[in-house]
């Protein structure tokens, strides 16, 4: 609209200034035309007049009479002035009343014609009370002859002209508009369309509407610009794709990125920095502007003083693997945290060395043994035996810690992915322990089941009550032994009791762990593997449950296994 | 970023920079005692040079923001605090160089008593400087307060070793010496936690505009 407007007054406003002054000038040349030609009729008319000099010479009535009646019929005013202004004759005013008239020394057409010659002048006359042309000439006798005619005619022909050059003038002007609007709308339209293009594309909306146009030449502009819009817009949703894809894998990236501008200004960040150093990391601040703790501008302030691509830093016990890249004045950091990674490499070294030791142990009493049986053939009979009975047992203690290696390895690489398929009878399982435990242990074994089925592999209920009852029998001095197996709100509740000795309280987190042997005091007569209650405690994390030791009231310990269901557990989730 | 904005990081960091020396300061001369690491105590003395260096830097940095941008209200306060720090932390890296003379000559005789205690109280003292620089930067009022309180407990580790040391001095007096050495590094490290009160102090008035010298904590939060 406003390039309407503007192509519009572009075009009105100089060809309107034009007509409006043409016609102004016109009208004022018309005007000075018609003053002009009176003026010349009125020197012809002095002309005859003055030929009539006997005429103007006598001033008497009768000449008075002709006069007048002269200037009734023809409006022509007739003034004879002698040179010192005195009317000598007026052929307008009664004859007995020209000596009262005033001197006309002073009028301008007068005074022009006692010193040049000729007078000219338009002016109000009190006399005939209208607007008179007045035209003096001097006489050869030193008078001067004045002609004076009405300006109506002057006037009428003004007005009567005015009204049709105003008349002329407002239809021409409309013409004018007429033609202003309509040029003006056809340079102004696909200005307009090209505008509504730009605005459309400026302001980002889809889907630009691309009007038609009717001109071939702005058509082929619409078009190359509708060919740039449209393969921006494809490189703009190709870039939005592929900073979504970006954007995604720096999100689900298990190590931080942080890319720093000028004045370490942050320019991205992804989602695990602020995860695991709990600070904002603002796009457009400073690395140090929402840091405050003293720690970590330490850590980030040596991570910028490195000289090194690669290298490791610490932070609140925690190590971190760095690397830098420059590119230009930009510098990417890649963060990764290496604490759980040291520690499983720590945890993996202890673990093999544990392994290795505890599997030499019988190995190397069997090897002592059957090499003395080798190298000893006249050995006795009842050592000889008893030298077989320690390789005997030395090979089940083998085959026993192979075994929990194996099954420990076994929970661990199950992780919580097995399903349950059926019911376990608590009933069937205890009378199994009952069967087993019956001729095995030396204790009287108590065993208090509730009559259920639990959604609990049979092997795993097992495994349990079989490596805490089994620690029972070996390291309990008492004579009795009581389990439980009970259901309870949180899911199901397995309590083994013993009669001590008491293991002490600084070890009843520990005694959970891999290979971990109580006291000498309390193991003196039998060595266990070290990894029966490191069993039960992975088969209750498998069931998301607990263990825990705690003493009993009767001076003994009191194992905890809580079992959750795995149909509950589905049910929770 | 404005030019302004980036002062005030620069004055972060360097502070930062100027704690961290003067805290590994106390956390090395503690270390040279307890290991017997007279190399370690040279390299705490030979630190002192940077936390002096830093001290004149932050200082000029400071006047330079004082006179350039004319900071009002709080951000004046800042600076000023920040002038009044960095004396405290150079006092804290002078105390660590007496401490670490100090070790290197006890290093030169047996030592007199297991040190339990002394390594606790230096981990006390560290805490408690870089906790107050970190509530100076967040304008922390009650974190400054809380330091105020934990000066109580460097204050009882100090009369339990002193205590300790003079039972040590009662039985053999042949190691007087040495234990008149222990007795100053465990009254360094009680200064040490002092100026980390003091520093508390100046985070208060900071933050309220109220002078807390003087007071109990917990007085103060009585109003």
């Amino acid at each position: 609209m406003r390039s309407f407007a503007k192509v519009f007054l572009v075009l009105f406003i100089p060809i309107f200034t034009a007509l409006a002054l043409t016609f102004y000038f016109t009208h004022g040349m018309m005007m000075s035309n018609a003053r002009d030609e009176l003026l010349q009729e009125m020197k012809h008319k002095w002309i005859i007049l003055a030929q009539q000099s006997k005429d103007l010479n006598l001033t008497t009535i009768e000449s008075h009479e002709r006069w007048g009646e002269l200037t009734r019929q023809t409006s022509l005013r007739i003034t004879l002035v002698d040179r010192g202004g005195r009317v000598l004759l007026d052929s307008l005013v009664p004859f007995e009343r020209i000596a009262e008239m005033e001197n006309h020394k002073g009028r301008l057409e007068i005074k022009d014609a006692i010193y040049a010659g000729d007078g000219f002048a338009i002016r109000f006359s009190s006399t005939t009370d209208m607007q008179m042309f007045y035209f003096a000439r001097k006489l050869s006798d030193d008078r001067v002859l004045r002609l004076a005619y009405p300006a109506t005619y002057v006037e009428s022909l003004q007005q009567e002209f005015t009204e049709q050059m105003i008349r002329a003038f407002f239809c021409l002007s409309l013409v004018l508009l007429l033609l202003a609007l309509y040029f003006a709308r056809k340079v102004s339209l696909p200005v307009q369309k090209l505008n509504y293009i730009a605005d459309n594309i400026e302001s980002g909306r889809a889907n630009v509407h691309f009007p038609r146009f009717k001109d071939p030449s702005m058509a082929k502009i619409a078009s190359l610009i509708y060919r740039i819009y449209s393969s921006m817009q494809n490189k703009n949703l190709q870039m939005e794709r592929d900073q979504q894809k970006l954007e995604h894998i720096l999100n689900s990236m298990d190590q931080g990125v942080l890319l720093l501008g000028k004045e370490n200004a942050i320019l991205h960040a992804n989602p695990w920095m602020e995860k695991e150093f709990g600070v904002d990391f603002i796009p457009g601040t400073s690395l140090f502007q929402t840091t405050n703790d003293i720690h970590l501008i330490n850590f980030f302030n040596g991570i910028l003083e490195q000289a090194t691509e690669t290298f490791r830093i610490s932070l609140h016990e925690e190590t971190f693997d760095i690397n830098v890249k420059q590119v230009d004045d930009q510098k990417l950091l890649l963060i990764r945290n290496l604490t759980r990674q040291i520690e499983y490499e720590a945890f993996k070294a202890e673990l093999t060395g544990n392994i290795s030791h505890e599997l030499k142990t019988p190995l190397a009493m069997i090897m002592g043994y059957a090499e003395t049986l080798r190298d000893t053939p006249e050995i006795e009979e009842r050592t000889r035996q008893r030298f077989l009975d320690n390789i005997y047992g030395s090979s089940v203690r083998l085959n026993n810690l192979i075994n929990d290696i194996i099954e420990l390895h076994k929970l661990e690489s199950v992780g919580g992915e097995f399903t349950v398929d059926g019911a376990t009878s608590l009933a069937e399982v205890a009378e199994q322990i009952r069967a087993f435990y019956g001729e095995s242990c030396d204790k009287t074994l108590t065993l208090d089941v509730d009559p259920a089925h639990v959604h609990i592999l049979q092997e795993h209920l097992q495994s349990v009550l079989t490596n805490l009852i089994d620690n029972a029998c070996k390291y309990s001095e008492g004579n009795s032994v009581a389990a439980s197996i009970r259901r309870c709100d949180e899911g199901l509740m397995i309590t083994v009791d013993d009669q001590g000795p008491l293991i002490a309280e600084v070890e009843h987190e520990r005694i959970f762990e891999r290979f971990y042997t109580c006291s000498q005091s309390r193991n003196k007569q039998y060595s266990g593997t070290g990894l029966g209650l490191s069993i039960v405690k992975h088969i209750a994390n498998l069931y998301q449950g607990a263990v825990r030791l705690e003493n009993n009231p009767e001076g003994g310990n009191r194992f905890f296994v809580l079992l959750q269901e795995k149909r509950i557990m589905a049910e929770n989730k | 970023m404005k030019k302004v904005e980036q002062e005030y990081i620069q004055l972060k960091t360097m502070l930062v920079s100027m704690c961290q020396i003067s805290t590994s300061m106390l956390q090395d001369a503690t270390k040279a005692l307890v290991t017997r690491d007279s190399e370690l105590a040279d390299s705490v003395i030979a630190r002192d040079d940077e936390v002096d260096a830093f001290d004149t830097s932050i200082d000029e940095h400071c006047l330079k923001m004082l006179a350039l941008y004319e900071p009002k209200a709080v951000d004046l306060r800042f600076v000023v605090t920040a002038l009044r720090i960095i004396v405290d932390l150079e006092r804290v890296g002078d105390h660590c160089t007496s401490i670490a003379k100090e070790v290197k000559k006890l290093n030169q005789s047996p030592p007199v008593k297991p040190y339990i205690d002394l390594p606790k109280m230096a981990d006390a003292a560290i805490l408690m400087i870089q906790d107050a620089i970190t509530a100076y930067f967040n304008k922390d009022i009650d974190a400054a307060l809380e330091i105020i309180r934990r000066d109580d407990v460097v204050d009882q580790l100090d009369d339990r070793i002193t205590e300790e040391l003079l039972g040590y001095m009662n039985g053999d007096l042949n190691n007087t010496r040495n234990i008149i050495s222990l007795m100053f590094i465990t009254r360094s490290i009680e200064r040490i936690a002092d100026y980390a009160t003091n520093i508390a102090e100046m985070i208060y008035f900071m933050s309220t505009g109220k002078i807390i010298k003087h007071c109990s904590p917990d007085k103060v939060i009585d109003g």
